[in-house]
């Protein structure tokens, strides 16, 4: 199979689908954000942990896009052919996730308790930490350089990754080689340090290693499970159609399968090390997220978060089949909201005291549905600027040339 | 595997005709025209896995993958059980102050068990399925089969299927372009 | 498009994975000599020489432990974890590596695999072997070992599911016996084929009853495929799992630098890591002893050194973790002994060399033409062996020697009996290894009929110009 650049573009049918999505997301984002302005003036205190929850839901999916963008640079595979497009549209979006993270730095004393003087002066932990790492400016000196550092990772995956597109010669593909490797090493750092700063901070009393990595293998799952649904919503349209056949699909089972269990892995291994060891400084950020209503969203995060997903893609036949995964990523995709909100709401709260914030919920959707309307808007418009599968590729094409020596191709799923 | 006089029809010092053939792809080819004639009780052998042959063969149903998933659960349970049921009833016992059902220390022995139940089952259901070990088989007799474990590919179509006649399958395997059709004796 | 060459990106055309012109016939010609055929080499027998003398060693070594206690090594009352479980940690770390390039990189159709797995499944078995041998001898009285077992017994005891070291059990036997079952069921077809290549009687009978009565059926190959598929996802998770375990040993504990909870993840890379490096280790000079570069090309170096780059990343990546959280955390006992102790206290050497071998020495790797270099590829592994056990030495000692209250420090060193049983196991490492290397086939035969069969098929249809080149379907044709 190839592609010509004219089969690769939207077709008239696709771009109507684009062209609804984008006024859904319109109104999604006019709408949401509207809400989280009210929100804001009127309800600060739990409107902007709600907003943190799905800022952190968005710019998880476009920061581990960049990263799977040079991750497939690195070790390829076919599953990229209908996912690298999107994964380069959703990482130039990071660009839109640093504006709306100034309403977050707005509402600082709202979003973050060590931020709040009154906390400060309570707990020598946290003013310790106020003091140097956790300092304002400093802690907006540091975002400023993540945003920087992705928005160039974006730019140059995106636009070589383009130009590849119009040249016969391997010039821009080696250029991304060479970029690769330590572009990854890079992102992977500053996501990790962007999660210690944007979520392990909201309990300014705790610490924990492995809470980059954990929140890295989180993000990942979610871009995985939400371009994986988009992806199929546009599987009736070419080039969509010929470009997700059932062995890719079998493949992009299999990594949110993995992922699924990775997440788990991540999640398991600090719960029961805290566990075991029983420390009071430690097991408190277990306390404030097992009480009350907090501990049945635990329950249900295992529950529905790992076992439903896991055992549902285990079989061959579900990966195989749009019919299963498309359900499947959706659900994974609202469980990764629930895990986020678990990580990020109940933070420095008083374990047997605080109540389950209600109050929050309107404000998660909100929020989830404005920056997400904002989002989707430029990602549909990034993405039928340019041909929605990388033409001349190598990687994408080592990968159809092993496809086509082994016939594990499948036809189309839809 | 019948006996030998079990089909009264043919002679029984005959287990059945094998054609050798120097392609994988080209026994793919002769399998499935094989069946389309008709012949069911038939065996391809091969060197390595090839794609398609088991299924060239007529369809069978691989038990294997479920064999697999239910020693892995009974592997988990009995491991999990075996914890629970010492840890709480026949030897409580209160250490560093944890619950007698302190279901996460419980989790690493039950992953193991579930693996281990689960590799047990894949490995001894492949062989009960397969009917092995099973050191001597009548096609150990055909002339140069010692190179079915080398370069050769070969279908036999043995004497028990219905359609089977000494002179006609003959004639049928020979026209397939095999390298040569030997008669494998019991 | 089909005849456009490019080169990916890369300076220099990538090895195949697999020598041109090769045939199922050649393939298992080549392999199955080393086995049958083959004289003697006086490498191979200098090798196993110094291999059995170490093997004694090791023998006198714990003939000395049974009869004198653990107190001839160097453990004492606060580093009651010396050399033994260092190395214990070592060895199972190296095993890690064969079960990853035997089913990971099955999971992932990595072609470059095929030539390696068998030999690193059996590196796996043999360090899995050594690794056992310290916690049993670190019991003192290894004759009572099935206490850990759980059964019914007189003294109405069961092992105490809240410990770390009784995960360890079960997740090393359980790792031990599905390695071997793995192991087994790839040799199953290749014993077939020594069966029918042995020239001798009493050999044919040997491999013909360790073969099963083998006969390459279609529909066995069918059930055979699907079981040793399903071994390889039962095993990936597996081997993360073992080392994870091991890594509790240290985590669930309250020490500090041992509880951490990176540990799990760092844990894993770290033994992925020092793995793939123990195979470069063995892979450079055995392929060229045995005449087998065309199946393990230097491609195959290429990718495991780039395995080496991405693991020691992500070693280096725990360190760092660890330093920072130490700081952040504002706990003066981790911030004592990882801003301290471990860089700038007793031991300090140990970790200075450790951050050397891990972390520095690894990122010359970047380079592709030191990745290709087999004597410089070789040379970086061993750093990386170095490195590795020093890392365990690092985290069991230091941490250890100089915990909580200065008043129960003290200070570690090791006997030549820690040595001694230490290069002992290198001995029965190396002794399995050389054995294995002459009695079984130490490439998969059969797989590497079915890589010889995808080549051709790979060929086949870059020639018929499916719209699509690729390097290596490039390289077959020509």
């Amino acid at each position: 199979m190839s592609f010509g650049t004219a089969d690769a573009l939207a077709g008239p049918d696709l771009n109507a689908r684009f062209d609804a999505i984008r006024s859904r997301a319109v109104l999604f984002a006019a709408v949401g954000l509207g809400a989280c302005l009210l929100g804001a003036l009127v309800f600060p205190a739990s409107f902007f942990p709600a907003y943190l929850t799905a800022f952190l839901f968005w710019t998880g999916i476009s920061v581990a896009s960049i990263g799977l963008c040079f991750l497939h640079r690195l070790v390829g595979g076919g599953w990229g052919l209908p996912l690298r497009r999107p994964f380069e549209a959703a990482g130039s979006m990071i660009v839109v996730l640093a504006v709306l993270f100034i309403p977050i730095l707005l509402g600082l004393p709202y979003t973050y308790p060590w931020a709040d003087r009154t906390v400060a002066e309570a707990d020598p932990l946290v003013a310790q930490k106020v003091k140097i790492f956790l300092e304002p400016s400093f802690f907006a000196t540091r975002a400023a350089i993540y945003f920087v550092i992705w928005a160039l990772g974006a730019f140059l995956v995106g636009s070589w990754s383009r130009q590849q597109d119009r040249r016969e010669d391997q010039a821009p593909s080696r250029r991304l080689t060479a970029l690769a490797g330590p572009a990854l090493v890079l992102t992977f750092l500053s996501t990790s340090f962007a999660a210690f700063d944007w979520a392990m901070s909201r309990d300014p009393d705790w610490y924990s290693t492995i809470y980059g990595a954990m929140f890295v293998v989180g993000a990942i799952l979610s871009t995985l499970a939400f371009l994986t649904v988009f992806t199929i919503q546009n599987a009736a349209y070419e080039p969509v159609k010929s470009a997700l056949t059932v062995g890719r699909l079998n493949d992009i089972g299999n990594l949110l399968l993995a992922f699924t269990m990775l997440w788990a892995y991540m999640s398991f291994s600090q719960f029961i090390i805290i566990w075991m060891g029983n420390l009071p400084e430690e097991v408190i950020w277990y306390l404030r997220r097992t009480q009350g209503v907090w501990g049945a969203v635990a329950l249900a995060l295992i529950a529905f978060g790992f076992f439903a997903p896991f055992l549902a893609l285990l079989q061959r036949e579900h990966k195989r089949n749009a019919g299963w995964v498309l359900p499947i990523a959706s659900w994974i995709l609202v469980m990764r909201v629930v895990d986020l909100s678990w990580l990020i709401l109940p933070g420095y709260s008083k374990p047997d005291e605080a109540g389950f914030p209600w109050g929050s919920l309107p404000w998660l959707l909100a929020a989830l549905a404005g920056i997400g309307g904002v989002w989707m808007i430029g990602f549909v418009g990034r993405l039928r600027s340019a041909p929605l599968i990388p033409l001349r590729d190598p990687r994408i094409l080592d990968a159809l040339a092993h496809e086509a020596a082994h016939q594990h191709n499948g036809g189309a799923v839809l | 595997m019948s006996g030998p006089h079990a089909h009264g029809q043919e002679a029984p010092e005959v287990y059945g005709l094998m054609a050798e053939f120097d392609d994988p792809d080209r026994l793919v080819e002769v399998t499935r025209g094989a069946y389309e004639r008709g012949f069911r009780q038939m065996e391809a052998y091969t060197p390595f896995p090839v794609e398609g042959l088991d299924h060239a063969l007529g369809y069978f149903r691989n038990k294997v993958p479920r064999t697999t998933f239910l020693g892995a659960v009974a592997g988990g349970l009995s491991g999990f059980l075996l914890q629970c049921w010492s840890a709480i009833y026949y030897y409580p016992h209160d250490i560093a102050g944890k619950p007698l059902y302190s279901w996460p220390a419980f989790i690493p022995i039950t992953f193991e068990t579930t693996v281990l139940g689960g590799a047990f089952a894949a490995v001894f259901g492949m062989l009960y399925f397969n009917g092995l070990p099973k050191l001597y088989h009548p096609v150990f007799n055909a002339p140069s089969f010692a190179l079915a474990s080398d370069d050769r590919f070969f279908l036999c179509i043995q004497s028990r299927d219905p359609l089977f006649d000494p002179e006609e399958t003959l004639a049928f395997l020979e026209t397939c372009g095999p390298r040569s059709v030997s008669v494998v004796p019991y | 498009m089909a005849e456009t060459p490019h080169d990916d990106g890369r300076r220099a055309p990538l090895p195949p994975v697999l020598a041109p012109g090769h045939t199922y016939g050649s393939v298992t010609a080549t392999i199955s000599d080393v086995v049958l055929a083959r004289a003697l080499d006086w490498r191979w027998a200098v090798g196993m020489g110094i291999a059995s003398s170490l093997l004694m060693l090791f023998g006198g070594a714990v003939a000395n432990l049974l009869f004198r206690g653990t107190g001839i090594w160097g453990i004492n009352t606060p580093v009651m974890w010396g050399w033994a479980i260092i190395n214990f940690v070592w060895w199972v770390g190296i095993g890690h590596a064969g079960t990853l390039i035997s089913a990971i990189l099955l999971l992932l159709k990595q072609q470059w695999r095929t030539s390696i797995n068998r030999f690193a499944e059996a590196m796996t078995l043999f360090a899995v072997a050594c690794a056992g041998m310290f916690p049993l001898l670190h019991m003192g009285r290894p004759w009572k070992f099935w206490w850990m077992m759980p059964y019914p017994n007189t003294m109405a005891l069961l092992p105490q599911w809240r410990s770390p070291l009784v995960w360890d059990v079960f997740a090393v036997s359980t790792y031990a016996t599905v390695s071997a079952l793995f192991w087994y069921v790839g040799l199953i077809p290749d014993l077939a084929t020594l069966r029918d290549r042995a020239k001798n009687k009493y050999i044919a009978m040997a491999y013909g009853s360790l073969a099963l009565g083998w006969r390459g059926s279609a529909r066995h190959w069918s059930r055979y495929k699907s079981a040793y598929m399903l071994l390889a996802a039962m095993s990936t998770p597996l081997v993360v799992s073992v080392h994870t375990v091991v890594s509790f040993d240290f985590a669930v504990s309250v020490i500090p630098g041992w509880h951490a909870t990176i540990f799990p993840p760092y844990f894993v890379a770290g033994a992925i890591f020092s793995g793939f490096a123990m195979v470069v280790t063995l892979m450079v000079p055995l392929r060229s002893w045995f005449g087998l570069k065309d199946f393990i090309t230097d491609r195959h170096l290429d990718n495991m050194a780039k395995i080496i780059l991405a693991t020691g990343m992500i070693v280096g990546y725990g360190y760092a973790m660890e330093f920072f959280i130490a700081w952040y955390s504002g706990n003066p006992y981790e911030e004592f002994l990882l801003l301290n102790a471990r860089p700038f206290g007793t031991y300090s050497n140990a970790y200075r060399m450790m951050v050397f071998c891990n972390v520095i020495i690894p990122q010359l790797l970047w380079i592709p033409a030191i990745r290709r270099n087999p004597i410089v590829l070789w040379v970086i592994s061993i750093f990386v062996n170095i490195g590795m056990w020093l890392e365990r030495y690092v985290i069991v000692i230091t941490s250890l020697s100089e915990d909580f209250l200065p008043s129960s420090w003290a200070p570690y060193s090791p006997t030549i009996w820690d040595v001694a049983t230490f290069l002992g196991t290198l001995g029965l490492f190396t002794f399995l290894l050389f054995a294995f290397i002459r009695v079984l086939p130490s490439i998969a035969i059969a797989e590497m009929r079915e890589l010889v069969h995808e080549k051709h098929h790979e060929a086949h249809a870059a020639h018929a110009g499916h719209g699509v080149d690729a390097a290596e379907a490039r390289e077959e044709n020509r």
